[in-house]
């Protein structure tokens, strides 16, 4: 025999956990199905740029320049529908219900004031229970009007007076996500979200699951120790790990043509460590918990804070600082910083490592505590 | 069978859940802990404002002017600067995620601004994140439109001849913590609702309990009503706490009535419940029922609610999808009850939706507890 | 407990050509029974036999496929829609909310009852006596030992003053003087009048019971009187008394002989019935052994109505182990002590089991042999002590003593979702089986134990014999010289039981030593040595045989069965602990 004892439990106990996770047809279903469709679903639904806006148009003015601006409005693939509403006290009920996201008002004198050479404001109201989106959206309105003031004719940017002060023109270039796509930074991001959650999971309840069934004591009483039994626990959910990480890698790049700069070396050895820190942490809680409700509990207790405070859905700088500090901990949030990097900027081999490093540090810890929690138990 | 007894068997089968629910541990994390930890989490973690932004400086011109420039961008309370003395430099910090942006200010800057030419400066962003990328745009044209105003004394901004003249209601300042706190309060709703109950009545089958229960004269809509009293009256204790939490940490005002809200969330627990209740009845497996309320009703409550990305914006199919989601109904009757005050038209579309959904979850819920027994 | 209603019709239960269906299994067909108000019925038959079933359509929780049942004259449906009170069903483990207090248990099925108020009080009041449940009314009834639960969940389905008492299997998993107390507290109810219904795979329980109702694989096989049934063995049933070194092998020689339904360790005598067409040269060849005639018992017309026990020799027994152990003591357990805080579960324990040795420990529920068991097979670390299996120290080397033994837990810890074969290749791999021996030794086994046919099934389908058949299986592949059994014929009808212990007899002769707990007295008599715990100490050991004359000795009592000497041990300890 030249298969160490060790190295064969161990093999066995994983072949076991993967047998039984794809031996029912519900939980087969369940371990592929909802991943591909939340990847592409979420994919596809997260987005921060603003599309299919209603405005609401109070148009006192009626004169050239208004039926201009009302004409880009309509032109400008931002905005869906543009209706008009005939007095002051119809945008309060607009804003509220929902109908219109921003009402605009052009004032009696637009036309002329703007025909005068004189300042000319229009005003616009914005739902603030969507603040980013309407912000968003009077950004873009912001832009149509300064290309309506700019077809103005040269007269009347003449009559604004002497244009000799120096200036300085910023010109503004994206590096690695020219058009700002939302989708490029949300789909790398996801990858990590849901490796996190399945992982967390799988290996989370598996260990509560042979408590409650009884074969966990005659795990226990075989040869296998309380280390190979903890490692071999572990293992089937970097497997998963690593096969959801391909589909994802896979969908991502060909589905939504996120561009891939980085290495895929660098890549799996991320999905893979990252996986192991997943299955660590859901180590960690199934050798706490007594019963699945409990694992469950605890996976939810850990994994959502882990995805919060990732950088995986509003950027990790924006937090207060003790948060920041707390964020080091989470191993998602490590795994953001690398398939972003990866993804789209060709992080630099130094920065990768460093937290790739911290990524190894938190799955090693993690497993450590599991495995003495795991033989202290016994 | 007469009402009073009807009502006292209910009763019973309440209470006995109750006793169940305050000897069991875990329901304090869910009742109490978690819904105050993750609206902490949400109300910290979660901003779409924009921050600070660091900025790599490569100023190659150096002069009085250049200088000046830059001292407005350090000084702006958006920006935070980082001189840099080359290009490779300044990528590496962009590469590496240290700044979000580089200004390089041209060599011929200051002697063009000397001969009263226009200069000219670039501003690269970072775009691996758009809401950052966007906001670093428009602050950094800010500040320099900002510091010609002051360039050269006496000298006057150029104005557009069409001004856009914002006003935003409910939210003035546009806080994100405003929005986002009812649609955390959302996630957390839905988290706590389908957590309660999904595993319960696979545990009682497991136990052997629901065997018993049904030879007893009770009723199967008795037995599911006797679970869902009980951890409807959980959810919404857990929905004031964090209403509370809203106003008090967070500073989020509340302009509509505690009675409205009380009719919304209730219509949504309902729903929530029910979605748990559906998962224990139609999984054998805890783990598959697990996963099951992990995926329809956690993820989508996060990403598919309106809480973070806005609906109207997704496509056509997923606005389709997002009509099946209650979280998505009960999310705007949040910011609006929070932010607007009480508008019924919102509130009587989201509750009609809500309850037509919460009346689907129950009544397949009850349709399975019968088919359980016939097994 | 309530009067019999005048007019009461002469049966409480009137099964009509009852039958059931699951999709395509047929669980009942045909089913014609009448069951006498106020009497204790019991409802015997093997693993899988429809006894659930049938109780479950009693309790009106089924509609029958075709048939019908009436209760008290009415349809059952009909029945409980106008007085849901009059039956009272308790399932299988009991149905008790664990988490909730004895009181709060009673209160939620008074409640769900409708009975209210002072006669709530009275009802309690009465049910706690009767029960002796009155000081633990605080405690969580999952803190409650295995026949307190069983007595609560009899209180609760007592609860609406039944007519009618279904009880579910209530006697698994409970220990001699538990077992005793309830059927005591039974035997009162039917006394006041009530009719019970009481389903049971153990034979000695049905034979108390006035009527019976046999079932097996759905049909009904017998019902009336047990005596009845009994005689139907009379004539055919004998003693033999080999020499107590040659038990094992008589016993092995009758049980593979021709015509021989039942052979079974009873004491020091062996207790054989012959089959109804056994040829007349059998009948000389036990003469000639010496063999005594035996009045029958409803054990051994059962096993004849089922045909009679497996004869198929064990796979086990031409097996030739050398384990090259230096030492004949396979089992050493020396000052083994567990303290849970200031709680100690086991104290001081020790004893030696030899190769080729069965060795018992009995004891209440909760006496502390799982906790002795538990450290015994490495599942939990001795406070102090040493413990080691075949000759390996279990605290140093735990993992090669571990390779060194085999473990049948309880429940037959198998993984359900996997198939038989599955099952069997992670328990090979896992004992570190090589390859060729495994491909030599599964099929042979399997077909030896039944489970050819069953290979590709999934183990949660398969019925509870085959299941318990498997779970030997995946613990004897790797031949171990050391094999742990705890409780492992809970619930098992006593054909099962029988081949189960055929196959363990079988090992124990090519000299595996067996340390097995149980509570089930039949299965203790098979051991070679017992010992008896409470209280966490060892209050006796030695042979059954010894036991029993100890008792005899101490009580007066004549002859007395192991499971009357068991209870005087406990109460004899129970009283010197009351005294100091």
């Amino acid at each position: 025999m030249t298969i160490l004892p060790q190295w064969r439990r161990l093999t066995t106990i994983v072949r076991k956990e993967l047998l039984v996770l794809f031996s029912n047809r519900v939980s087969r279903i369940m371990l592929v199905v909802p991943p591909l469709m939340q990847i592409v679903l979420f994919g596809w639904a997260a987005t921060l740029e603003v599309r299919n806006v209603d405005v609401a148009v109070l148009n006192r003015d009626g004169g050239a320049l208004a039926e201009e601006i009302l004409h880009r409005l309509r032109g400008s693939p931002t905005f869906r529908h543009v209706f008009f509403l005939t007095s002051e006290a119809d945008i309060a009920p607009v804003i509220d219900g929902e109908r219109a996201l921003l009402a605009l008002v052009l004032g009696q004198e637009l036309s002329r004031r703007a025909a005068a050479g004189e300042e000319a404001a229009v005003q616009v109201i914005l739902d603030g229970r969507r603040a980013n989106a309407s912000q968003i959206a009077a950004y873009y309105l912001q832009t149509i009007l300064a290309d309506v003031a700019a077809s103005l004719p040269r007269s009347l940017m003449a009559a604004q007076g002497p244009t000799d002060i120096p200036a300085v023109n910023l010109h503004i270039r994206c590096w690695f996500n020219p058009n700002l796509e939302f989708q490029w930074f949300f789909l790398p991001n996801l990858i990590g979200m849901l490796s996190f959650m399945l992982g967390l999971v799988v290996t989370g309840l598996s260990v509560a699951r042979e408590r409650e069934v009884g074969t966990f004591d005659q795990l226990l009483a075989s040869p296998a120790t309380p280390t190979e039994i903890a490692l071999a626990k572990l293992l089937p959910g970097c497997i998963i790990g690593l096969v959801h990480g391909t589909i994802f890698l896979l969908i991502t790049v060909f589905g939504f043509g996120v561009p891939f700069s980085g290495s895929v070396l660098l890549l799996y050895a991320a999905v893979f460590i990252f996986a192991l820190a997943s299955g660590g942490v859901g180590l960690m809680i199934s050798s706490i918990a007594a019963t699945q409700q409990q694992a469950f509990l605890g996976a939810f207790t850990v994994g959502v804070p882990c995805i919060l405070i990732s950088g995986a859905v509003t950027p990790v700088m924006n937090m207060p600082l003790f948060l920041q500090r707390a964020s080091e901990l989470n191993p998602v949030r490590h795994f953001t910083t690398l398939a972003q990097g990866v993804f789209l900027k060709d992080i630099s081999l130094s920065a990768a490592l460093l937290s790739l490093g911290k990524i190894a540090l938190i799955a090693l810890v993690c497993i450590l505590v599991a495995v003495s929690m795991f033989r202290r138990r016994v | 069978m007469s009402g009073r007894l009807w009502t006292r068997q209910l009763g019973a089968l309440i209470l006995k859940e109750f006793r169940q629910i305050v000897r069991d541990p875990s329901s304090y994390l869910v009742a109490g802990v978690l819904p105050l930890l993750f609206l902490l989490l949400f109300g910290f973690g979660i901003s779409l404002d924009p921050g600070v932004l660091q900025l790599a400086v490569l100023n190659q011109s150096g002069g009085v002017h250049s200088r000046g420039l830059e001292t407005a961008f350090a000084h702006s309370p958006w920006f935070r600067t980082h001189p840099v003395r080359h290009m490779k430099e300044a990528e590496r910090l962009m590469r590496d995620s240290v700044v979000q942006g580089v200004l390089v200010l041209h060599q011929d800057m200051d002697a063009a601004l000397q001969r009263g030419a226009p200069a000219e400066a670039l501003l690269v962003v970072d775009g691996t994140e758009p809401n950052v990328a966007t906001f670093m745009q428009s602050y950094a044209q800010g500040v320099v439109l900002r510091w010609q105003e002051t360039f050269p004394p006496g000298g006057r901004s150029v104005e557009s001849a069409l001004r856009l003249e914002p006003r935003i209601w409910y939210n003035p300042t546009a806080r994100s913590v405003f929005f986002l706190i009812p649609g955390a309060i959302t996630v957390i709703m839905t988290l706590i609702g389908t957590l309660l109950t999904s595993l319960v009545f696979a545990r009682e089958w497991e136990r052997g309990t629901m065997e018993a229960m049904f030879a007893t004269p009770v009723s199967r809509g008795q037995l599911l009503l006797g679970k869902l009293i009980p951890y409807f009256c959980m959810g919404i204790f857990s929905m004031g706490l964090c209403g509370v939490a809203a106003v008090l940490l967070f500073d989020v005002p509340f302009r509509g009535s505690v009675g409205a809200l009380l009719l919304i969330s209730s219509v949504f627990m309902c729903c929530a419940l029910g979605q748990g209740l559906l998962i224990s009845t139609a999984f054998r497996t805890q783990l598959v029922a697990a996963e099951a309320g992990l995926f329809s009703g956690f993820l989508p409550a996060l990403l598919l609610s309106g809480f973070v990305f806005d609906i109207n914006s997704m496509p056509p199919i997923l606005q389709a999808i997002t009509r099946l989601i209650p979280a998505a109904y009960f999310n705007t009757c949040m910011r609006t009850i929070f932010l607007a005050g009480d508008v019924w038209p919102v509130f009587l579309h989201g509750i009609f939706f809500m309850s037509l959904l919460a009346a689907v979850f129950l009544g397949l819920t009850y349709h399975n507890l019968q088919k359980r027994l016939d097994k | 407990m309530n009067a019999p209603v005048a007019g009461q019709p002469d049966a409480a239960v009137v099964l009509r050509n009852l039958g059931m269906r699951f999709g395509a299994r047929e669980a009942l067909r045909g089913i014609d029974a009448r069951i006498t108000p106020g009497r204790i019925t019991g409802l015997v038959g093997p693993d899988a036999a429809g006894k659930t079933t049938l109780l479950r359509l009693m309790a009106g929780l089924m509609r029958p496929t075709s048939g019908s049942v009436r209760i008290f004259g009415m349809d059952a449906a009909a029945l409980l829609a106008a007085s849901p009170n009059s039956i009272g069903y308790m399932p299988q483990r009991f149905g008790l909310y664990e988490d909730l207090s004895v009181r709060a248990n009673l209160e939620l099925h008074a409640r769900l009852r409708g009975v209210e108020g002072e006669e709530r009080a009275a009802i309690f009041a009465r049910l706690l006596a009767f029960t002796s449940l009155g000081p633990f009314t605080e405690r969580l009834a999952g803190r409650l030992s295995g026949g307190m639960k069983q007595k609560l969940g009899i209180a609760c389905a007592l609860l609406g003053a039944p007519r009618l008492l279904l009880l579910d299997e209530p006697g698994v998993g409970v220990d001699p003087l538990s077992r005793r107390e309830l059927w005591e507290m039974v035997g009162e109810l039917s006394r006041n009048g009530m009719t019970i219904v009481w389903s049971t795979a153990y034979l000695d329980e049905a034979a108390r019971c006035p009527e019976i109702l046999m079932l097996d694989e759905g049909g009904l096989l017998f019902a009336g009187s047990p005596q009845v049934m009994a005689d139907r063995a009379r004539g055919r049933v004998f003693f033999l008394s080999p020499k107590p070194e040659e038990r094992r092998r008589v016993l092995q020689e009758w049980t593979e002989r021709e015509g021989v339904d039942d052979a079974v360790v009873q004491g020091s005598a062996l207790r054989l019935v012959l089959r109804e067409q056994a040829p007349p040269s059998l009948y000389r060849l036990l003469e000639a052994d010496g063999g005594v005639a035996a009045q029958p018992r409803l054990e051994d017309a059962y096993m004849s109505a089922l045909g009679g026990m497996l004869q198929t020799p064990s796979p086990f027994g031409g097996m030739d182990r050398t384990h090259e152990i230096d030492t004949e003591e396979r089992i050493v357990a020396s000052g083994l002590t567990k303290r849970f805080g200031t709680f100690t579960a086991a104290a001081n324990i020790s004893f030696q089991v030899r190769a080729g040795e069965i060795f018992g420990l009995l004891g209440p529920n909760g006496a502390g042999k799982s906790t002795t068991f538990r450290m015994l097979c490495g599942l939990s670390r001795p406070t102090s002590g040493q413990c080691s299996v075949a000759g390996v120290d279990l605290l140093r080397a735990s993992s090669a003593a571990r390779a060194r033994l085999g473990y049948m837990a309880q429940k037959f810890s198998l993984y359900p979702e996997l198939t038989v074969l599955q099952n069997i290749h992670v328990a090979a791999d896992l004992y570190g089986v090589d390859r060729r021996r495994q491909a030599e030794r599964i099929p042979e086994l399997c077909a030896a134990l039944g489970l050819r046919d069953a290979m590709r099934q999934r183990t949660e389908e398969l019925p509870l014999g085959q299941k318990q058949r498997l779970a030997l299986l995946c613990a004897t592949l790797h031949e171990p010289p050391v094999l742990f059994l705890d409780e492992p014929t809970s619930g098992v009808d006593a054909r099962t039981r029988r081949d189960f212990w055929k196959h363990i007899l079988a090992l124990t002769a090519a000299g595996t030593a067996v340390l097995v707990t149980t509570h089930f007295m039949e299965e203790a008599e098979y051991c070679d040595r017992l010992a008896l715990i409470n209280n966490g100490v060892v209050i006796r050991m030695g042979t059954p045989d010894a036991l029993k004359e100890e008792c005899a000795r101490a009580t007066g009592h004549p002859n007395p069965t192991l499971e009357e000497a068991f209870i005087a041990c406990i109460e004899e300890q129970r009283n010197c602990g009351d005294a100091s």
